[in-house]
This record gives structure tokens, C-alpha cells and sequence, in this order.
């Protein structure tokens, strides 16, 4: 058992940040927001570029061969920055490609020169596209299946905007024969819900920092807010969740990997524990922040819509709920 | 980074697992009284002839020495088979032995480790009074030097065991003139000394583990002083430089055992058909106690390496005791009061509910871990 992170795990780590430091910092999340998409498109340039789509997909498929703990890695800084654009969607979209042997649309996504979105869809109605506005394909979640499909093949499709704005809903009817069908098997659908708490553990720290640096700052009464009991617990309980959530998403990420029999119940704890943060903790920082909190020009709410987006994918909570109600296997 | 064991410590959870279910105790443990310090320091002097006691401790002390991956294998797995945990034991292994490594004269060390370890001595820690809780260093009781003797006045309170324990760590106020933390002094106290009184405290539980100690013109001898005269609050902190994160490693497989039973018993009943809510928050514990773990073992092995431990382990110990009373409560709603069915340890699911309260509390207020979070975790001004 080893849980430090390895060199080549830091060296991830750091070339990650420094790219989004240079092209997504919170000034160019926020041009998106109002509609321009170029900091989205050179981040997405530079992503394919330095393989980010392959990260975990072996070299003889075309990745850069490292492992589902390596993309979780990614996915935490994404998360911590609210990046907008479906690089979810994608990286699971270039693993099915890659495997179910669709060479070119494996080579275009894994280049970062086509993009995928994702795509719920339900046994009954239309389903839900996320993030699909500039896709090529979508990967399909159905209820028995997970299939990639040309994003050409979604049909009516309508926007139903949710809370979040910097993630683009829509409704659509699906139809065509998919590129690559496989029965929805636990290792891409465990994949996705590790890589959504990853994102949900990103927030969850980058929310407990933000309070916690307006804390240190903001003065009332003659002292830093955060020297009062009142703030200084809130910030303790955020250290709490993120602690917990970055903990468990290592050992989920690790058991989905190494194919432990309790990978399932690992996958859906980390699910759970790190809903539950990033929520407790994106409100939180609305609250300590005060008046300031509420407003437009405070990035706190969207931390908090970001949640709530994330929230649905792979069947939200009550999708992992039965896994942590089974026996616990144990070796 | 790897979850899997590697083969040395397979082998090693293997060995402890064969020694454990040939060795534990299996029987009902006595939950108070001299029975149950018979049945502890039984279980002690059984682990020290099977080769198994002071897991932490260094080898030149005749520990094991164990890298702390392998503490909490054993932890584990001295758990997962229901051997009693720490307890009454905690201070004198966990507490007393390490600060006497760290800062012991030779004759201390030569006296009292071996009696820890072999299981023929029980301790208890002299700490908390009527006026300092939380506020440790605002203790009142006092030593006063007199010939070769520290003469000894006053009050503790909380004192687990004292009415069991042959010895106690006891922090005095040996100066009165300096700053609170400068004045202290830490002595070894034989709790069988003329002018020591010991009154069990009923908590609401109905047990009396907790004691309160009075102490008048106690008179225990110089050669008894750990450290210096004075240098007692140095010495009670270089304690904590020995606990590297396992200290409620027991506790939380006992709570993931609790939790799956609890799963069980909702399936093989209606409730969870018309309180589905209980579901959920069983759902919720089992992520939350398997996060819990993660984060033990995580903080371990971060700390192994540093000389002192970060202040991390606060927030394993919040979290830890914070979920054990929401799952206690759970529990109790879902067995309903009285139960009579089996619980997971020897105390009813009522008492097991009743003695969570304690663990908020002992040990540093769950309040006071958050004040230590925010300060020295998160850097907020104090």
C-alpha cells in the first residue's frame, strides 16, 4: 500500500496547474461565461496536445498510460477551477472509441481536435445532452448500455438550461446506429463516477480556501473575521468534508484500478462523501462571505451551480446508494 | 501510488490473524471493575508472551517497532475479530510508556516499561480538574518541594480508571509566580499513597469509569518527576509526537461493523419501508465511516515520516467522533430502545448510544478540535 502521491504523480500535478494558471484562471472562466469561447478552445488545444484525453488509456490503444488515480488528479484541479467544457464526456468518449476499436474517432478525440459530450438517456422520453453544444459525438449512458454515438444523431434537440451556466443542458431524441455499443459495464460507468467526485472533491477544497482566505482578510469588530468561533468552526468542518472526500476518492480510484471485489461500494462512497462536500462546503462560502456572497461578481455560487450540475450525472446519489447498503466484501 | 498490501505485509496481517484467533479473548468482557482490569491486563501479558504487545513502541523498549502500516493491520485486525480494544489500557500503552521513552530517567524506564508491556501495571492520567478542561494549562493542583518530595494538594477530574490503576500521570502546578504553561511539572503518582481519595463518577451510561481524585498533602518522591521541575506542559506535548493517527482505529471498524449489521437488519425488516430516510442515512454512514478509513490510513502515512505529526489527526478525531454519535443515534432508531438483539460490542446498543456523548467531549472537545483545525490546519488568526 502506498498513498503519497509519486514523483510522476506531482510532476502531473504541477504541469496541470500551471497550464490552467496560464489559461483558465478564474478571469477566463468568467469570458466564458459571457459567451467567448476562446480561452475554452487554446486550453482545449494545449489538453490534446499534452494528452490529458488519453491520461489513463494504455499506450498500445494510444493514451499516455497512466492511471484512472492519474485522471482523478486532473479532474480535482478542473473541479477547484470550475473549467467549463466537456472534458468528461471526452476522455470517457476516447476510452470507448480506443477500445471498441473506432480508430478515427479515437485519434480525433484523444487530439483534442473533436470533442465529445454526455448523454443520459433514459428508458422512457428524450434524454439529456450535457455539454454537447460543440461535440462530434456523444456518449451515451442508457440504462443497459453505454454506446458513442455522432452527435448528428440527436434530434429536436432543445435547451433546457439547469442552474449552472457555465454547463450547457439540453433535451434531444437519439437515434442511429452507434460507432461503438457496449453493455454498460461497471469499469467506464465507475470511471465516470470517480471522475465526477473528483471534480466534486475540487470544489469542495477550492471552496473551503476561498472562505478561508476571505476570512484571514475581511475585518469586523476590530479583527479578521476568522479569529470568531462562529467562522473558524465553519471553516474547520469544511476541512472536514474536503479531507474526507480527497481521502476516499484516492481509494476509489485505487480499488476501480486494481479491481478490488469492493470496488463498486468504494466508488459510491467517494460518490456520496464528496457530493455531500462540495455542496456543505460551496454554501458555506456563500454564507461567510456575507452580502458579497450573494452577488453576481463573487464566484461562490458558481461553485455552487457547478455542484448542482454535477449532481445529476450517472444517476446522482440515489444511483450509488444501493452499493452502500450491500455487504462489505472483505479480503 | 497502490492500495494492495505488498508481501511482507500479507504475511504479516496473516500472522496476526492466526495468533488473534487462537489468542483473543472471546469471552464477554467485564464493562467495569475489578474484573474488568483482571480481564484487560489478562489480554495485555497474553499479547506480550505471544510477542505481540507495544506494536508502536521501539524495539530498544522490547516493542515491535512497527512501521505504522502495519500498526493498523494489527489494529484492524484485533478489531475485526472483537478483542477488546485499548481502553483501560490506553494511558499506560499509549500515553504514560511513550512519554516515558521520550523523557524517562533510566530507573523510571527500567521500573515502569516493562510493567506496562507485560500487563502487570494499569495507569491513568491526572489531567483535567474542576477549573481546567479545555483550558488544561489553567491547572490548579499543586506540588510544593519538601525535602526530597514534591508534597502534593488538590483536585483532578475526568480521571478514567483511577479507582483501577496502579499508576497515574499527574500534572501539578510546582509554580505559581510564572505564565500558566511554565509552571507545571509532570510526576508519576502511585495511586495507593497515603492522603489520595477516589470517588467514582456515575455518567449516563450508569457506569463509573470517570473518577474524580483529591489529593491532600500527598507526599511522592522527587526521584518520581518526568523531565524537569516546571518543564511538565513539554513534557505532555512530547506525547503527542508518538501518536502517529491510529488512536481510533478500533472504534472505526467497530463502527463499519455496526454499520453493516445495520444494513442487514433493514433489509430483513419492513422499516425501511415506511422510514426510507433510514436508508439513507445508513447510506451516508457507510460512505462517510469508509472516508474516515481512507483518511486514517492516508494521515499515517504522511506522518510516518515527520518527527511530529501535523495537527491533522484533529480531523480524523472530529470526524471520527462526530459520525460515531450520529451512527449510534441511527442505530438506536433503527433497533428501537431496549433491544434485544446482539449489538456488535459487549455494551447494549443503549449504552453504546449513551457512551457517544462521551466522545465528543474526552480527549479535546470536539469544539476545541475546530478551534485546532481552523488555527493550525487553516492558519486562521487565533
Amino acid at each position: 500500500m502506498d498513498l503519497l502521491l509519486s514523483d510522476d504523480q506531482r510532476s502531473i500535478v504541477a504541469a496541470v496547474t500551471e497550464l490552467l494558471d496560464d489559461l483558465m484562471p478564474i478571469e477566463a472562466v468568467r469570458r466564458v461565461l459571457d459567451g467567448d469561447n476562446a480561452p475554452l478552445d487554446a486550453l482545449w488545444r494545449s489538453a490534446g496536445e499534452l494528452g490529458w484525453f488519453g491520461l489513463g488509456l494504455a499506450e498500445e490503444h494510444g493514451g499516455t498510460g497512466f492511471d484512472l488515480i492519474d485522471e482523478a488528479l486532473l479532474f480535482v484541479e478542473l473541479g477547484r477551477r470550475i473549467v467549463p467544457g466537456p472534458f468528461l464526456a471526452t476522455i470517457l468518449a476516447a476510452r470507448i472509441a480506443a477500445l471498441g476499436g473506432a480508430a478515427d474517432a479515437a485519434m480525433a478525440l484523444l487530439a483534442g481536435q473533436a470533442r465529445a459530450g454526455l448523454a443520459a438517456r433514459p428508458d422512457n422520453g428524450p434524454a439529456v445532452l450535457y455539454d454537447a453544444a460543440d461535440a462530434t459525438y456523444l456518449v451515451v449512458f442508457g440504462s443497459q448500455e453505454v454506446e458513442l454515438l455522432p452527435a448528428a444523431m440527436a434530434s429536436g434537440r432543445t435547451d433546457q438550461p439547469g442552474l449552472d451556466p457555465l454547463t450547457r443542458r439540453e433535451t434531444a431524441n437519439l437515434f442511429g446506429e452507434p460507432i461503438v455499443s457496449a453493455p454498460r459495464e461497471e469499469p467506464i460507468v465507475a470511471r465516470g463516477s470517480v471522475l465526477v467526485s473528483a471534480m466534486l472533491t475540487g470544489i469542495a477544497a477550492a471552496t473551503r480556501d476561498l472562505s478561508v482566505d476571505y476570512a484571514k482578510t475581511r475585518e469586523q469588530f476590530g479583527s479578521a473575521i476568522g479569529a470568531f468561533q462562529a467562522i473558524k468552526h465553519r471553516c474547520a468542518d469544511m476541512a472536514v468534508g474536503a479531507a474526507l472526500a480527497e481521502a476516499q476518492l484516492t481509494f476509489a480510484a485505487l480499488s476501480v484500478t486494481e479491481g478490488t471485489e469492493d470496488a463498486r461500494f468504494q466508488a459510491a462512497a467517494a460518490r456520496v462523501v464528496a457530493e455531500h462536500a462540495a455542496l456543505s462546503n460551496a454554501r458555506e462560502a456563500i454564507q461567510i462571505y456575507g452580502g458579497i456572497g450573494v452577488t453576481w461578481e463573487c464566484d461562490a455560487h458558481l461553485y455552487l451551480k457547478r455542484v448542482h450540475a454535477l449532481r445529476e450525472l450517472f444517476g446522482g446519489e440515489a444511483a450509488h446508494r444501493p452499493a452502500l447498503l450491500d455487504r462489505h466484501p472483505r479480503d | 501510488m497502490e492500495l494492495a498490501l505488498a508481501p511482507a505485509d500479507l504475511a504479516f496481517r496473516q500472522a496476526a490473524r492466526e495468533w488473534l484467533r487462537a489468542n483473543y479473548p472471546g469471552e464477554p468482557r467485564p464493562n467495569d471493575g475489578p474484573a474488568m482490569r483482571e480481564f484487560d491486563l489478562e489480554w495485555q501479558r497474553r499479547q506480550w508472551a505471544g510477542g505481540w504487545a507495544g506494536v508502536s513502541w521501539p524495539k530498544e523498549y522490547d516493542g515491535l517497532g512497527l512501521p505504522v502500516l502495519q500498526q493498523l493491520i494489527w489494529l484492524e485486525e484485533c478489531a475485526l475479530i472483537g478483542a477488546p480494544d485499548i481502553d483501560s489500557r490506553f494511558v499506560a500503552v499509549n500515553h504514560a510508556g511513550p512519554t516515558l521513552i521520550a523523557n524517562g530517567t533510566e530507573d523510571q524506564k527500567a521500573f515502569h516499561l516493562p510493567r506496562i508491556l507485560r500487563g502487570e501495571a494499569l495507569w491513568c492520567q491526572g489531567f483535567s480538574e474542576p477549573q481546567a478542561g479545555s483550558d488544561l494549562a489553567s491547572l490548579r493542583t499543586t506540588g510544593v518541594v519538601d525535602g526530597d518530595a514534591l508534597v502534593v494538594t488538590g483536585q483532578k477530574l475526568w480521571t478514567s480508571f483511577a479507582d483501577l490503576a496502579d499508576y497515574q500521570e499527574l500534572l501539578l502546578r510546582t509554580d505559581p509566580s510564572v505564565p500558566k504553561h511554565k509552571g507545571l511539572t509532570w510526576v508519576i503518582c502511585d495511586m495507593r499513597l497515603p492522603g489520595i481519595t477516589i470517588r467514582p463518577i456515575k455518567t449516563l451510561d450508569g457506569l463509573s469509569h470517570f473518577c474524580e481524585v483529591f489529593y491532600d498533602e500527598v507526599r511522592i518522591p522527587l526521584a518520581n518527576v518526568v523531565g524537569a521541575i516546571n518543564d511538565g506542559w513539554r513534557v505532555a506535548m512530547s506525547t503527542l509526537s508518538f501518536e502517529r493517527g491510529t488512536a481510533f482505529t478500533h472504534g472505526q471498524v467497530q463502527l463499519a461493523a455496526i454499520a453493516e449489521r445495520l444494513a442487514g437488519y433493514l433489509q430483513q425488516t419492513d422499516a425501511a419501508a415506511y422510514r426510507p430516510e433510514l436508508i439513507e442515512r445508513l447510506a451516508t454512514a457507510r460512505a462517510e465511516i469508509a472516508a474516515l478509513r481512507a483518511l486514517t490510513y492516508t494521515n499515517a502515512m504522511r506522518n510516518s515520516d515527520l518527527a511530529v505529526p501535523g495537527p491533522e489527526g484533529s480531523l480524523v478525531k472530529l470526524a471520527y467522533t462526530e459520525l460515531r454519535q450520529r451512527l449510534m443515534r441511527l442505530a438506536l432508531e433503527i433497533v428501537g430502545p431496549g433491544s434485544d438483539l446482539p449489538g456488535i460490542t459487549t455494551a447494549t446498543w443503549d449504552e453504546d448510544y449513551l457512551f457517544s456523548y462521551t466522545e465528543t467531549i474526552a480527549g479535546g472537545t470536539s469544539d476545541i478540535q475546530r478551534n485546532i483545525i481552523g488555527e493550525r490546519v487553516l492558519g486562521l488568526p487565533r
